[in-house]
């Protein structure tokens, strides 16, 4: 496995943008932080994307996507497609307007050859706090102590998605005082 | 007798540590992708090594992505 392979992914992914099988999409999860910040281990690549028509439900807007994975080649289950290596969850954002947000202000980011959208580290944040795992916390600690936050960015998010009580409430996770 | 480490030797494995990291978040994207196929690795011969010592088996979705490596190369 090299970083040619990533890069082939990348480049199916814009030829599923050209196709018209998927409207808009960034990388998000672990694998966004591992690009905005530090290596973090994760076994697969989170593409969170917008469909041209919104789907009726969500289990019929990972259809088109299961369809193009099958016409190519690539195999797949529930949960993951594999594209040239990689295990790749789709996640289809137009349900959620954090989300979708995350997707229409998201970083580009060049890589290689791409200039790739990636899910920006306030909003991240945000889905963090909202999932609320104790993996997510980590996560949120590591960005925290790194201090690459724009904190005036960080806090019009959470205020836009009615997040800015849980984040006072759980902030004391961040730091190492009593 | 137990060795507790000192205040100075916490704060040199401190300091070590902010530049580690710091070092890491310099780096270009595809490096750190890279770093993460690295890790990646490591941490599934971990997994593998605790299940062949009679430990927990290897997660489900660690398998899956053996598999996914496997089939790619």
């Amino acid at each position: 496995m090299n970083t040619a392979n990533f890069e082939k992914v990348i480049s199916v992914l814009e030829e599923m943008k050209t196709g018209g099988i998927i409207e808009k999409f960034a990388i998000g999860g672990a694998f966004a932080a591992t690009l905005h910040n530090e290596p973090i281990s994760t076994i697969d690549l989170d593409i969170f994307f917008l469909l041209k028509e919104k789907p009726d439900s969500v289990l019929l807007s990972l259809e088109k996507v299961h369809d193009f994975a099958r016409h190519r080649g690539f195999s797949f289950d529930h949960e993951f497609i594999n594209i040239h290596g990689w295990l790749v969850q789709f996640v289809e954002a137009s349900h959620d307007d954090l989300w979708k947000e995350a997707i229409e202000l998201a970083d580009i980011m060049k890589i290689g050859e791409f200039d790739v959208p990636v899910i920006g580290c306030e909003h991240l944040i945000a889905m963090w706090l909202l999932a609320g795992r104790a993996k997510d916390y980590q996560k949120i600690a590591v960005f925290w102590e790194a201090d690459i936050l724009d904190l005036q960015r960080l806090a019009g998010i959470l205020e836009r998605f009615g997040l800015s009580e849980k984040w006072e409430k759980e902030k004391w996770r961040l730091t190492d005082e009593p | 007798m137990s060795h507790r480490p000192g205040r100075e030797s916490v704060e040199d494995l401190e300091r070590r540590k902010r530049i580690s990291r710091s070092y890491l978040r310099s780096l270009p994207p595809l490096e750190k992708v890279k770093r993460l196929v690295q890790l990646q690795e490591q941490y599934y011969q971990l997994l593998a090594i605790r299940e062949q010592n009679g430990g927990k088996p290897i997660p489900e979705r660690w398998r899956k992505w053996r598999t996914a490596r496997q089939e790619s190369t």
